[in-house]
């Protein structure tokens, strides 16, 4: 019972089934649903930045003052200030599905490992064409062995770090996914322990209410405090991986 | 359960095409904006404290040279007012002494005048004092005195009674 209602509350569930090129394309909830938080965002944000004066843009603002100032100049100088709106993007992306997908009958879409590896991905790219873009392509694969390395280790190295440029990545989108699937799947485990007590005995069930209903909205504002701490620390990784692919090292 | 780590290419690929779209029109639409007033404020706020400071010190020289016109101000007017209260001291002593001076004068001729006055009437009483004098010797005598007789007799008492 409790891994149907997990199932049923934290996975996917496509609603049209697509095969393209032999890959599941599947049209599924967590597809629409981030469709549908894009189409929110694109909104939203346009109209509140041209608000000015209201408390909304206020908000709003100062988050994008930290993203600009403790997260971005903060790991890559002032020179990656232009790089502000893309760090924003992420940070607001993360933010948005990750508090949206706390209201009821809402899908958590971060919490599917798909959505987070594909922001891995972007994390990925991102930091492979900048440091091209900056250093250039030959100079940027030179720059994964460090100048001062011996030369005999010099392939093993440039091996590990083909290897850590991977691994970054697959850690960047299971921390996340880690993250937000943990608290969800903590909330159901406490308000199952209603259900499975109350099989047992009637009064046993009515005494597990109180804490199991107060240890799941403790586990709640838990989540909702992970979900800023996550945004912040996966937009940070991308600006430092980032900044390390710019300056060579 | 087993679903939970499977990879959705589809889910994937989407999340990938809908994260660039959004870097795109959030960045034009939204983050620049926004970014672009953020910056206007700072700017703003930095040449207004910059204004700030520099009024500040505009003021500060300002006041100094007021400090300093005010103290020469000060410095001249108890200057004048030294010499004044010096003029003053020696006008006083000046109109005092005259007057003094003048009131000795005053009482001096008073005095003189007094004294010929008192002169005028001792002869005066001197004159009447023989007339009586000999009015009241003839009245008891009987007789009539002469001239010269008359003269010495008087003046002999009114020496007398000059004595007296």
């Amino acid at each position: 019972m409790i891994v149907d209602s997990l199932e049923h509350h934290i996975l996917d569930h496509a609603r049209f089934h697509l095969n393209i090129f032999g890959y599941n394309m599947s049209i599924t909830d967590h597809l629409i649903f981030i469709t549908a938080m894009s189409i929110l965002m694109l909104i939203a944000f346009p109209i509140i930045a041209r608000l000015k004066h209201w408390k909304i843009n206020s908000l709003i603002e100062v988050m994008v003052l930290f993203v600009r100032d403790d997260i971005v100049i903060a790991s890559m100088g002032k020179e990656g200030e232009k790089y502000t709106p893309y760090f924003c993007t992420l940070f607001f992306m993360i933010l948005t599905t990750s508090l949206v997908g706390m209201i009821p009958f809402s899908k958590t879409v971060t919490g599917n490992l798909s959505v987070t590896g594909g922001l891995a991905l972007t994390t990925f790219l991102l930091v492979n064409f900048m440091g091209i873009k900056e250093q250039g392509l030959i100079k940027y694969i030179k720059s994964f062995v460090p100048a001062g390395a011996p030369p005999l280790l010099a392939p093993l190295m440039f091996v590990l770090e083909i290897i850590g440029l991977f691994t970054k990545t697959i850690a960047l989108a299971i921390r996340l996914f880690a993250n937000m699937i943990a608290g969800h799947i903590v909330v159901i485990c406490f308000i199952s322990l209603i259900f499975i007590f109350t099989q047992m005995n009637l009064i046993s069930g009515l005494i597990t209410i109180p804490p199991s209903v107060g240890m799941s909205l403790f586990v709640n504002l838990l989540e909702i405090l992970i979900i800023f701490i996550q945004a912040y620390i996966f937009t940070f990784l991308t600006a430092i991986f980032t900044s390390m692919a710019i300056h060579e090292h | 359960m087993e679903h939970l780590l499977e990879p959705h290419f589809g889910l994937m690929f989407w999340t990938i095409l809908n994260f660039f779209l959004l870097v795109f029109l959030l960045g034009k639409f939204a983050w620049k904006p926004m970014i672009k007033a953020i910056n206007d404020r700072e700017n703003r706020i930095s040449s207004d404290i910059s204004s700030a400071e520099k009024n500040r010190q505009e003021s500060e020289k300002l006041k100094a040279e007021m400090d300093e016109g005010l103290k020469k101000i000060k410095k001249q007017s108890d200057k004048l007012i030294k010499e004044a209260k010096e003029l003053g001291e020696k006008n006083k002593e000046e109109i005092l002494i005259t007057a003094k001076e003048q009131a000795h004068k005053i009482i001096q001729s008073a005095k003189g005048d007094i004294e010929i006055e008192k002169q005028n009437a001792i002869k005066q009483i001197q004159t009447e004092m023989s007339n009586v004098v000999i009015l009241a010797s003839e009245k008891l005598i009987g007789k009539n005195l002469d001239s010269k007789d008359n003269k010495k007799f008087t003046e002999k008492v009114i020496s007398e009674l000059e004595k007296n």
